[in-house]
């Protein structure tokens, strides 16, 4: 098994993507963070070490989503999954390793990321004259909360790379179900409570906190959840169709 | 030494059988020539044997046991099924590195076959940028990678030019003289005919004839292989 995670680990980095990836969850993270002091040297508000975790919360799950498509999706695409196979037939034992590949992947970015954000936005406000705020237990609270989400959106992105075998579908499924049918299914089904039972809704709760929303450990608990159902049919499916 | 024996394979797509009950044992330290026209199931097979497709009914197996049983594959038996498995953004050398790794083979392991292959200069440029023939070996590498017993090819003389096919029969005499089983795929008869002890005929979907070359030569009373696989597969077929 120790073996299938080292193989799956070294395709990530023998690959630009990933770490193009990181390069730019640790600078695009680094100008928000920038970004955020600026906003509050403009506007008076302030702005916490925490806010500063949580503003690159979303663009770092994007990214780490897009890397673990590529890790499933881009072997089917590339055909790769042939020779994986070759050399590793247990299929169950593949697809274990992926996730825990993606997850850690999901996790290490969104780490990155948000500690360039907290560093670069302190050093900006510190910059600007403005007080800084406590790096406490609430920001901890909120970069550990991302950081989990992180490597939770990778195994679910993972899952659905390998029920849809197809990068584009993949990560066009997560944009479209992210940014446009979460914001639609309340207004269409007339129920504004939905949002706190969808994805985005229980990755936000454990993220913000938001009163409206359900607490964060439910949050939490549900998105990984719905991690779960999708790697699980990306196994079953995986297990019943053959690759080739 | 490694057996490979198929044992009343059968794969049905639907209402297309790709093959049928197709049995047939191979003897360690031969080449095997696996010939067929294009779609006659000689793909099919031999992905049945590897473990990618899984059969209808009936069974592949190495020395007993079926491919996914296997602990460490590439080190009993190594196959390349197309030249295009590979990842166009990975370096050749990286792609052999992250396949031997599943099997704990060192790095310097792909080395030695990228030089076996002829493909050391090209180690460190990414698989996208090269010809159909450097795909070609850089397969073959693949299949090489663990040093296995029993190598399996499919369609290995594709897209390799006339110098580059008399280099894979030279390469897989030497396989063979060195006591490995050697089953090659192939829809040109040409390529193998020089190179193979053995024949298998497949001709939609079954077996036609299994044997050594010269005694089916003989016995169809035919001059080449050409002849010997026009004889035996206009037989069944409807054309």
């Amino acid at each position: 098994m120790r073996d299938v995670v080292d193989a799956e680990a070294l395709k990530l980095r023998t690959l630009v993507l990933p770490r193009l990836a990181l390069l730019l969850a640790a600078l695009g993270s680094g100008l928000i963070g920038f970004a955020g002091a600026r906003i509050a040297a403009d506007t008076g508000e302030t702005v916490t070490p925490a806010d500063l975790a949580t503003a690159p919360a979303k663009t770092l799950w994007f990214l780490a989503v897009i890397v673990a498509v590529l890790a499933t999706a881009g072997e089917f695409q590339h055909r790769t999954i042939r020779t994986t196979l070759m050399h590793a037939p247990h299929r169950g034992r593949v697809l274990t390793a992926k996730a825990m590949v993606t997850g850690a992947y999901g996790a290490l970015i969104t780490l990155a990321g948000t500690a360039s954000a907290v560093a670069v936005g302190a050093v900006s406000l510190r910059a600007e004259g403005l007080p800084v705020g406590s790096f406490g237990a609430d920001m901890w609270a909120v970069a550990a909360g991302s950081v989990a989400l992180g490597a939770l959106w990778a195994l679910l992105a993972a899952g659905l790379g390998t029920l849809a075998r197809n990068s584009t579908v993949a990560v066009a499924t997560v944009l479209l179900w992210w940014l446009v049918l979460e914001g639609l299914l309340p207004v269409v089904t007339g129920n504004p409570e939905i949002t706190r039972w969808l994805p985005g809704g229980a990755a936000d709760a454990l993220l913000l906190g938001r009163a409206d929303l359900l607490e964060p450990w439910a949050g939490g608990l549900l998105f990984a959840g719905y991690a779960a159902v999708v790697t699980l049919a990306g196994a079953l499916l995986f297990a019943w169709r053959d690759p080739a | 030494m490694a057996r490979i024996r198929f044992d009343r394979l059968t794969k049905r797509y639907g209402a297309v059988t790709a093959v049928h009950d197709f049995t047939a044992t191979l003897e360690p330290g031969t080449i095997t020539g696996f010939l067929g026209a294009n779609g006659a199931g000689k793909s099919t097979t031999l992905r049945m044997l590897l473990g990618l497709t899984r059969p209808t009914s009936g069974t592949a197996t190495i020395d007993g046991q079926p491919y996914a049983a296997l602990a460490q594959p590439a080190r009993v038996i190594g196959a390349m099924t197309d030249p295009d498995v590979f990842h166009p953004r990975r370096k050749g050398r990286d792609a052999l590195r992250v396949l031997g790794r599943v099997s704990g083979i060192p790095d310097r392991r792909a080395d030695e076959v990228l030089e076996l292959v002829g493909l050391a200069d090209a180690a460190r440029r990414r698989v996208g940028g090269y010809s159909m023939g450097m795909r070609q070996r850089l397969g073959l590498a693949a299949a090489l990678l663990g040093d296995p017993e029993t190598v399996v090819l499919d369609e290995p003389a594709n897209g390799l030019d006339p110098a580059g096919v008399l280099w894979l029969r030279t390469l897989l005499r030497g396989l063979a003289d060195e006591g490995r089983t050697v089953l090659a795929s192939s829809h040109l008869l040409a390529e193998l005919a020089q190179t193979v002890d053995d024949v298998i005929v497949i001709d939609h979907g079954r077996l036609v004839v299994h044997g050594p070359m010269s005694d089916l030569l003989d016995t169809h009373r035919s001059s080449t292989l050409e002849d010997l696989f026009l004889d035996l597969t206009s037989k069944g077929s409807p054309s």
